[in-house]
């Protein structure tokens, strides 16, 4: 069993605002409305962008956008002290804004990642994570035995997804998109809604309040797009072993529930398989859109912080499924000392980490 | 720190691959691989080998799959943009610009269903190196898979080991191409390789 790794800092811009500080003050001033992100006048889709406020100029290039909102997450979680441990850039888009905004192809992907890290006069090694939506659990997992081999006390986990046309599009083609909001587990929900994050997970090995205890991911090559409840269930109950925890400790669970149809239905039909009684439930995809490769560190960060202060998103008109005898609590539960973390994606990624908070004990 | 040392059951170095790649895949599958991209394809080519070099018809499921790539998809994300001067693009074209889709392939055709992830790095000795540290009693799989000219899809499969009194020597990426060296381990974050 490992011994887990601890949040010792963290970074947060996203449809909410930027800074951690600034997102908790907007949730609680009620529920977030996307805006739309036209590709052309007959394309457009519902967004939730980071406010256009502090970070940069309203008329930075993507490139200089994306620079000013790194450094400002990045100095807010403190890992700009600790520049020779590893960095993890998990991004589903990378840097594909900046490609439409008419920048050259860089030689290669990785060209990018260290210009990425060049912004943050990073010194230590550079890993890319692009495992869609699991990615930025992929890399937390990636920095736990990196930091457990003894080889680094630190790593910085940095979730990068910001405004591009392509993957909207993409989105589009598959017919994945909703067509105003998205109403995870809701009977009327009709599909996701995208959204931008910049999230950093400062990691080490000393002790603070929350630690990542352990985790799993499972890739499952029967869907390349969609989840499955029983990898779901099989990857829940990895993580449970890995950690040593019964179902019945885990007093809350963060769900992937992005609003779309099918995947909804197939996450909880993978928890009732697991939980003979569901836990208190939660989704964030609602609030801050599904923030794709960064969504796994911009929701932890977001849960966290919703936590120790007892802020709480509220639900945009959900009318709950029957079908699913599930729905999200409409405040947070008491001391939940244990949390299952769950992220699915495209690429048949089921991933899910055990998450323990020191002061519930 | 004592070294966990690995066994090299398996090996496959295509750099660059060879011209009928895609042949001896379709004729080593039975059929040609349906609905993935090339990059996808380049990375099934290079895995079954490996696989096979490793006299492993499947790959355990609790085995890590660590597939890195310093220009992933890149062909299909420019095919994806060039589709969007008309409108959305293709969804296969999408989807084949996507890295992680290259992972239910893999699943797919290698009998697996565990931990696999796209994870990239210029020095890929720290690939590997991370892929060790969390790989299992079944040990892993781990691949570097270009399709930009020349082009490549090097695979190795490691299961660990007890190195007994192996003498080591320090090594490059490279050199794990010879198959004189049969195990590897790191020392700090130095390669070696023994025989």
């Amino acid at each position: 069993m490992t011994a887990g790794t601890y949040i010792f800092g963290r970074g947060l811009a996203c449809t909410l605002g930027v800074g951690v500080n600034a997102c908790l003050e907007n949730l609680r001033e009620g529920p977030s409305r996307p805006q739309r992100i036209h590709a052309t006048p007959e394309l457009n889709w519902p967004y939730y962008p980071i406010p256009d406020n502090s970070h940069a100029d309203p008329g930075a290039s993507w490139h200089d956008r994306a620079r000013a909102l790194v450094r400002q997450v990045v100095t807010e979680c403190g890992a700009d002290i600790h520049r020779d441990a590893p960095l993890f850039i998990a991004s589903s888009s990378l840097n594909v804004g900046g490609l439409e905004a008419g920048a050259a192809f860089p030689p290669d992907q990785q060209s990018f990642v260290e210009e990425v890290a060049a912004w943050l006069d990073w010194r230590g090694p550079v890993f890319y994570v692009a495992s869609a939506c699991t990615s930025s659990l992929n890399a937390m997992l990636s920095a736990q035995a990196l930091i457990e081999s003894g080889l680094f006390e630190h790593a910085l986990v940095l979730g990068i997804e910001l405004r591009n046309h392509y993957t909207s599009a993409g989105f589009s083609g598959m017919q994945l998109l909703a067509p105003d909001i998205p109403r995870p587990l809701d009977r009327a929900r009709d599909g996701l809604v995208l959204g931008e994050a910049v999230a950093a997970l400062y990691l080490g090995k000393h002790p603070a309040r929350w630690r990542v205890r352990d985790g799993a991911n499972r890739t499952n090559g029967n869907n390349p797009v969609g989840a499955d409840q029983h990898v779901v269930a099989q990857v829940i109950n990895q993580a449970l072993e890995a950690c040593g925890v019964a179902p019945a400790q885990i007093g809350l669970v963060k769900l992937q529930a992005a609003g779309s149809t099918q995947n909804d239905a197939e996450e909880i039909a993978g928890l009732h398989r697991v939980f003979p009684s569901l836990p208190p439930l939660i989704t964030f995809k609602a609030t801050l859109g599904h923030t794709l490769g960064a969504s796994g560190a911009a929701e932890l960060i977001l849960l966290t912080a919703c936590l120790e202060t007892g802020t709480w998103p509220t639900a945009v008109a959900l009318t709950a499924d029957p079908a699913l005898q599930a729905q999200c609590c409409a405040a947070p539960p008491a001391s939940p000392e244990k949390i299952l973390f769950n992220i699915l994606g495209f690429g048949g990624g089921h991933a899910c980490l055990v998450i323990e908070d020191a002061a519930c004990r | 720190m004592p070294m966990t040392a690995w066994r090299i059951t398996g090996r496959f170095f295509a750099a660059p691959p060879p011209a009928d790649w895609r042949a001896q895949l379709a004729t080593r599958l039975g059929q040609r691989p349906r609905r993935i991209g090339e990059w996808a394809e380049l990375a099934l080519f290079g895995a079954r080998q490996c696989l096979d070099s490793a006299g492993e018809t499947d790959l355990p499921g609790s085995a890590l799959l660590s597939l890195s790539s310093l220009h992933g998809p890149d062909i299909a994300l420019r095919a994806a943009l060039e589709q969007m001067h008309d409108g959305v693009p293709m969804p296969i074209t999408f989807l084949n610009s996507q890295p992680s889709q290259a992972l239910p392939a893999l699943a797919q055709y290698l009998g697996w269903q565990g931990n696999g992830r796209c994870l990239t790095t210029r020095d890929p000795l720290l690939a590997l190196q991370l892929a060790c540290l969390e790989a299992g009693p079944d040990g892993l799989l781990a691949g570097w898979v270009d399709e930009d000219a020349p082009g490549k899809s090097v695979w190795l499969r490691l299961s660990p080991t007890d190195a007994g009194n192996t003498t080591f020597e320090t090594a490059t990426f490279a050199m794990l191409e010879d198959a004189r060296f049969t195990l590897l381990a790191f020392d700090g974050m130095q390669l070696k390789l023994g025989a």
